[in-house]
């Protein structure tokens, strides 16, 4: 169903515009690779030779020059500042490669290979060095087709993302898969952390997303939802979060291999004392100026959302919470709401305070570190990215009308029917299995759910305790045990019940509609 | 004389700042120790302390916020009346009339600002393990204004009295009646009856306490522009200078210990 047009002169003119930025950062990559001093975090420049790579002087004046008229001209004509910084961009991305497969011909040249700033010098942990001419290619291609797409569209050639790729990702997406994908990938973060602390690896993704939100934006529906002014700081926070988590696994990826070595970790080797003025005060006055320029130039551009004037009896559909609690709100889907929207919310503020007290781990305290506290960081980051992150983004874009589920390019159908054929437990035990009718008596039609449940909280601590924690309640204590063993299963209970929803189609385990105690 | 000299060489200027320009060392220690707002700083840091790859920015980048949210909030306060028959007209006004309407902009997205940065502070904190001792409570005092900027952001999503405005606060709103024992929709709550008279009725329950009535009406407006304007800042108030004492007493900004 198409109700409105995918390209208009508006998209194709954002469109032109944000590929010339993804190209412009990846030229800036190629120029960066090619004549940059690599040395990464904590690798030492001691007795290394000077660096002699050096972006000649008639290349950096002509890119100032195209950027700086560039720049000029976008306040006079926008037409020639987009070609003018076009062609810088393209200039700096194809000198920069031959400049560096250049400096790559002489280096093989000369035969008494001195280690020198010339070459990579990576930090430890996180691999070999990279090969300059490879690595700056490569960004420079990237920076080649995001900027030859960026000039299609503002030459007006009119593309739009296949349908049937569209309907491919709308098909095979769905809240199962969603939360699914999002688990196995953290997973896989944190089991291949030294793959990904890699920079190569976080910019080729980094890259895809762009392609991938590029794409994407010449569909109306996408469009239409992701630029909701309320919804635009949450793709901020996508980026925002994405780049810290991968700063902080970086960091702790070269901390964890220098402590395996007996070196300082990162944090040690900066431990000398400084002024606060002029080091740290200087920091915070350019982050103000920074912060400020920033709001005012995002409050120009965008305009505070304003709706109808309040009705009371016009509900929109889909009803939605603020962003921020629209993980709550995404849970509702599993939970009743005294679960979802009071008691889990309170545990996780309880869980978040109690923390400290039961983290006894004394080590990877003021430091970057997963090895040392694997699990700590494991289960807060996974609470953090999927159970509070992940939900976020499902219950922002992905859910419509009668908080159906939706694809990124579906139209948001009010009449869309999803089948909701969930079944109680006690339906299951009593019917399906005993093949006779529920009991009348609360407590014995809802037995097996109030068995399983309290099986749940009592039996699941000891088994924990037996396989996992011993070591925990020898040096940490009982008392300490509980709350961490109550924390985990009341956390892990979200999860649990998504995969009996999808398995099972589970509603209710202990389901007493009666006194609104559904579980 | 120069011209700086003469604004600097005489009795007001000295009364206010008691030293000469920080340039050299003596100077750059004493201006920490003399200047009112500086002195929530220490004299000197750890220089991986102040590192952005290591702190993030985000706490500082929070209280940023937070200033810069009091100071458009009481622009906007000047201008704007929390009532049903002015509110949504004021909002509008802001946006299409009045001088300096930008302050709405820069007070929305502000807000959104800080809730993000609220998060990836913690998050820096708990990545580098900096709420282990001695920072627990500190970490607790940070949870409670989490939680704070939550709700400042979520009583002023009522404010502009938009259909965005009142179905976002009644959908929050409906999770206060299921509130176990004292919501009417809570589990238990059902339970609680005295010589056959309920005690928790929807006229007494906790939405009824969070909205002051049973829906979204003028005087969930009147509760709500109180508490986002005067009591929860207050609270914020506080919670920050216990949450910046206590940085300084327990060691400053965290390191590897």
């Amino acid at each position: 169903m198409n109700h409105h047009p995918d390209l208009t002169p508006g998209v194709m003119a954002a469109l032109s515009w944000f590929y010339l930025f993804s190209s412009i950062l990846n030229a800036c990559a190629s120029a960066y690779i090619s004549y940059g001093e690599l040395v990464s975090e904590g690798a030492s420049r001691d007795d290394l030779g000077p660096k002699t790579i050096s972006m000649p002087a008639w290349l950096r004046t002509s890119t100032w020059v195209f950027y700086g008229f560039g720049g000029l001209f976008l306040l006079i004509n926008i037409q020639i500042a987009y070609w003018l910084l076009a062609a810088g961009t393209v200039l700096l991305a194809i000198f920069s490669t031959a400049d560096a497969a250049l400096f790559a011909e002489h280096e093989s040249h000369d035969t008494g290979l001195k280690a020198s700033l010339n070459r990579h010098q990576p930090a430890i942990g996180i691999g070999g060095p990279l090969s300059r001419p490879i690595i700056s290619a490569i960004w420079s291609f990237v920076a080649m087709i995001f900027a030859a797409m960026g000039m299609t569209y503002a030459l007006g050639a009119e593309y739009a993302m296949p349908q049937l790729f569209r309907n491919a990702i709308d098909n095979a997406s769905g809240a199962t898969s969603f939360f699914t994908i999002s688990t196995l990938a953290f997973i896989a973060m944190i089991v291949y952390r030294k793959l990904v602390a890699n920079g190569i690896l976080a910019w080729a993704a980094l890259n895809f997303s762009f392609l991938f939100f590029g794409l994407s934006l010449t569909d109306y529906d996408f469009r239409d939802i992701v630029t909701k002014p309320d919804n635009v700081p949450i793709i901020g926070l996508i980026y925002l979060v994405a780049y810290f988590t991968w700063i902080g696994l970086r960091r702790a990826v070269i901390n964890d291999a220098r402590m395996a070595k007996g070196l300082p970790n990162l944090e040690e080797l900066g431990s000398e004392k400084t002024l606060t003025w002029p080091d740290l005060v200087y920091t915070e006055l350019i982050a103000v100026v920074i912060g400020t320029v920033f709001l005012i130039v995002w409050s120009i551009l965008l305009q505070a959302p304003l709706e109808q004037p309040a009705s009371s009896t016009q509900a929109p559909n889909p009803s939605k919470a603020p962003w921020y609690f629209l993980g709550l709100q995404e849970m509702l889907v599993y939970f009743d709401p005294w679960m979802a929207g009071v008691v889990l919310p309170t545990f996780i503020v309880i869980g978040m305070m109690a923390m400290p007290y039961i983290d006894t781990n004394k080590a990877g305290n003021g430091y970057y570190t997963i090895r040392q506290r694997m699990f700590a960081y494991s289960t807060f980051q996974y609470g953090f990215l999927v159970l509070w992150v992940v939900l976020i983004l499902l219950g922002t874009f992905l859910r419509g009308p009668n908080w159906n589920f939706f694809g990124p390019y579906e139209y948001w159908d009010l009449h869309k029917l999803e089948p909701l054929n969930n079944v109680n437990l006690s339906d299951i035990f009593w019917i399906q299995w005993l093949r006779q009718s529920r009991p009348s008596a609360i407590l014995i039609r809802e037995a097996p759910g109030i068995f399983l449940t309290m099986g749940y909280f009592a039996v699941l601590p000891g088994l924990m305790y037996a396989v996992f924690f011993k070591k925990y309640v020898m040096e940490s204590g009982f008392i300490r045990y509980s709350v961490l063993a109550m924390l985990l299963l009341f956390m892990a209970s979200l999860p649990i019940k998504m995969v009996l929803r999808w398995t099972i189609n589970l509603k209710y385990i202990v389901a007493i509609p009666e006194y609104f105690f559904n579980i | 004389m120069s011209i700086a000299d003469k604004i600097t060489d005489n009795q007001i200027w000295k009364s206010v700042f008691r030293h000469p320009m920080p340039t050299d060392r003596r100077n750059r220690v004493v201006v920490m120790l003399t200047n009112f707002f500086l002195h929530l700083h220490p004299v000197s840091v750890r220089r991986q302390g102040i590192a952005l790859s290591y702190t993030w920015c985000m706490g500082g980048t929070t209280f940023f916020l937070f200033l810069v949210e009091v100071v458009t909030g009481v622009l906007l306060m000047f201008y704007y009346r929390p009532t049903l028959e002015h509110a949504y007209n004021d909002i509008l006004n802001l946006r299409d009339v009045t001088t300096l309407g930008l302050m709405r902009e820069l007070h929305r997205w502000g807000a959104h600002a800080m809730v993000i940065a609220v998060w990836l502070h913690m998050y820096r904190v708990f990545l580098t393990g900096s709420y282990k001792p001695p920072r627990e409570f500190n970490w607790v005092v940070g949870t409670l204004l989490l939680v704070m900027t939550l709700l400042l952001s979520f009583t002023g999503y009522l404010l502009p009295w938009d259909q965005l405005a009142i179905w976002a606060i009644t959908v929050g709103s409906n999770m206060a009646r299921a509130t176990p024992g004292v919501g009417v929709e809570g589990p238990g709550a059902s339970l609680l009856v005295l010589n056959g008279v309920p005690l928790v009725t929807s006229f007494s329950d906790a939405k009824f306490a969070l909205l002051s009535g049973r829906s979204v009406g003028e005087m969930t407006l009147n509760r709500f522009y109180v508490l986002h304007c005067v009591a929860i800042p207050l609270a914020v108030s506080l919670l920050i200078m216990i949450h910046f004492w206590r940085v300084r007493k327990d060691g400053g900004i965290s390191g590897p210990m």
